[in-house]
């Protein structure tokens, strides 16, 4: 192999390299959402960290509590309870809706803004 | 060449690898950081979640704007509302209610939706029908209780009442011929309804926002640092299956996970194939995207109710891509589907 061909070669595997790294610093670790909001009839109602285990208590509509770094609805004055049955979600787009209350609760961060 | 001289030029090239990729892998920085992203979700509209989101430079800019949004979306969701009326509103449980009888005077919204329903049930053969509300609604109910399915009889009886023959559209009036006829647009409604949306928004000056109308979403301009991104859900709540960067397109997913019940062991979606009379059960679900998105919207479920081919050939007509997770949750995905992965 000529020289030049090899030094091109050395420095496309550098550039990706480097790259691979630099995207593993500014990205990595990003899987899991690290914060989530919560909205009552459209309206943002506040918005907290997933890292810290909570209870919050939302105008005596629900009770949102987290732990481990999940989020989940433990108490509700709705009917249906769905809300309550909803396992605890952590991923970032996930979310749980109390219809009747209007209370929605989404997992945000990760840069993906909707889920479908 | 001199030892001091190959040095510099490494040096330069070590400098030049780091600029490189620091471009390659750090290309999400904010380019109008005045602009804050606001969000919105409604409950009360197409008995699912709706969720706005967009750049504004105030927080009582955007309320303007979302107020606004909601109560045209209000006024949509009354317009093709099949359960309830609305006293003086000529909406489709009205119409339902009434069409059997005689010739009916519709709106321009209304009219439209129903010609394109038409064109849709011969496009495909009458699979993807939006007047086979008679056996929808026995689903529909079993759904709403949580319990129970129909009966074969009660299908059977219910499916000889869903042609679209017995529909008569003449200048502005419409007149079911068969009394048992009921329509139920759910296929089509969102779609329909976005388009008014989309008017508005561009009216009041909203040029970058995203609409999520419970997993119909369409996504206009751009965010701050690039394109929108929007997640695909594993079927079997596994997170994220992928995402799809969108910018001036409608996504849309039909699921059997988006609406459903379990009964007696067994899980019975929203997604009726008018062939079995039961819920389709070829995919887990199908994304279809598309610029247009009453197209998306129809595409979406006309797909979850045909063959990969025939979809195939349907995604070409429209110039539409299209992710197709199976029942036996191999993926398949049309030719340029990968390319807003």
């Amino acid at each position: 192999m000529s020289k030049p061909v090899l030094r091109n070669i050395i420095l496309i595997v550098s550039v990706l390299a480097v790259s691979a790294l630099l995207f593993i610093v500014f990205y990595g670790g990003r899987s899991a959402g690290r914060s989530f909001e919560i909205t009552v009839n459209g309206r943002m109602y506040g918005t907290y960290a997933l890292d810290k285990d909570i209870t919050v208590d939302v105008d005596g509509l629900c009770t949102v509590s987290v732990k481990d770094g999940a989020v989940s609805v433990i108490d509700s004055a709705c009917s249906g309870k769905d809300c309550v049955h909803h396992k605890p979600i952590s991923m970032s787009g996930e979310r749980i809706v109390c219809l009747p209350n209007g209370v929605v609760i989404r997992v945000t961060g990760d840069g993906v803004d909707a889920v479908i | 060449m001199s030892f001091k001289n190959n040095h510099k030029t490494v040096l330069n090239k070590v400098f030049l690898i780091f600029i490189c990729a620091a471009l390659i892998s750090a290309p999400a920085c904010s380019s109008a950081p005045s602009l804050q992203k606001y969000s919105a979700a409604f409950t009360d509209v197409f008995d699912t979640v709706t969720e706005f989101t967009a750049y504004c430079d105030s927080q009582s800019k955007f309320d303007t704007v979302s107020a606004e949004l909601h109560a045209e979306l209000l006024r949509l969701h009354k317009l093709y509302d099949i359960y309830n009326e609305y006293g003086g509103t000529v909406n489709l449980a009205y119409l339902n209610r009434v069409c059997g009888e005689g010739p009916v005077e519709v709106g321009e919204e209304i009219l439209s939706l129903l010609k394109e329903g038409v064109s849709w049930y011969r496009l495909t053969n009458g699979r993807m029908n939006i007047f086979a509300g008679s056996v929808l609604s026995l689903w529909h109910e079993c759904r709403e209780n949580g319990e129970g399915i129909p009966t074969e009889e009660e299908l059977f009886e219910a499916s000889k009442h869903v042609s679209c023959e017995s529909v008569v559209i003449d200048g502005k009036t419409v007149h079911f011929t068969d009394k048992e006829l009921k329509i139920d647009a759910g296929a089509l409604a969102k779609g329909h309804a976005y388009h008014s949306v989309s008017l508005l928004l561009r009216d009041l000056g909203v040029t970058d926002y995203l609409l999520n109308l419970g997993g119909n979403v369409t996504a206009e301009g751009n965010k701050p640092d690039g394109k929108w991104k929007i997640g695909v859900q594993d079927p079997d709540g596994n997170g994220l299956y992928t995402t799809v960067k969108a910018s001036g397109v409608s996504v849309v997913t039909s699921g059997d996970y988006q609406r459903y019940y379990e009964y007696d062991g067994q899980k019975y979606h929203h997604i009726i194939d008018l062939d079995t009379l039961y819920p389709a059960a070829a995919y887990r679900s199908v994304t279809v995207i598309c610029r247009n998105s009453w197209d998306a919207d129809a595409l979406s479920t006309a797909l979850f109710l045909l063959s990969v081919e025939e979809g195939e050939r349907l995604l070409k007509q429209y110039e539409a891509e299209a992710l197709w997770i199976k029942a036996d949750g191999v993926a398949v995905r049309s030719e340029g589907f990968s390319k807003y992965e």
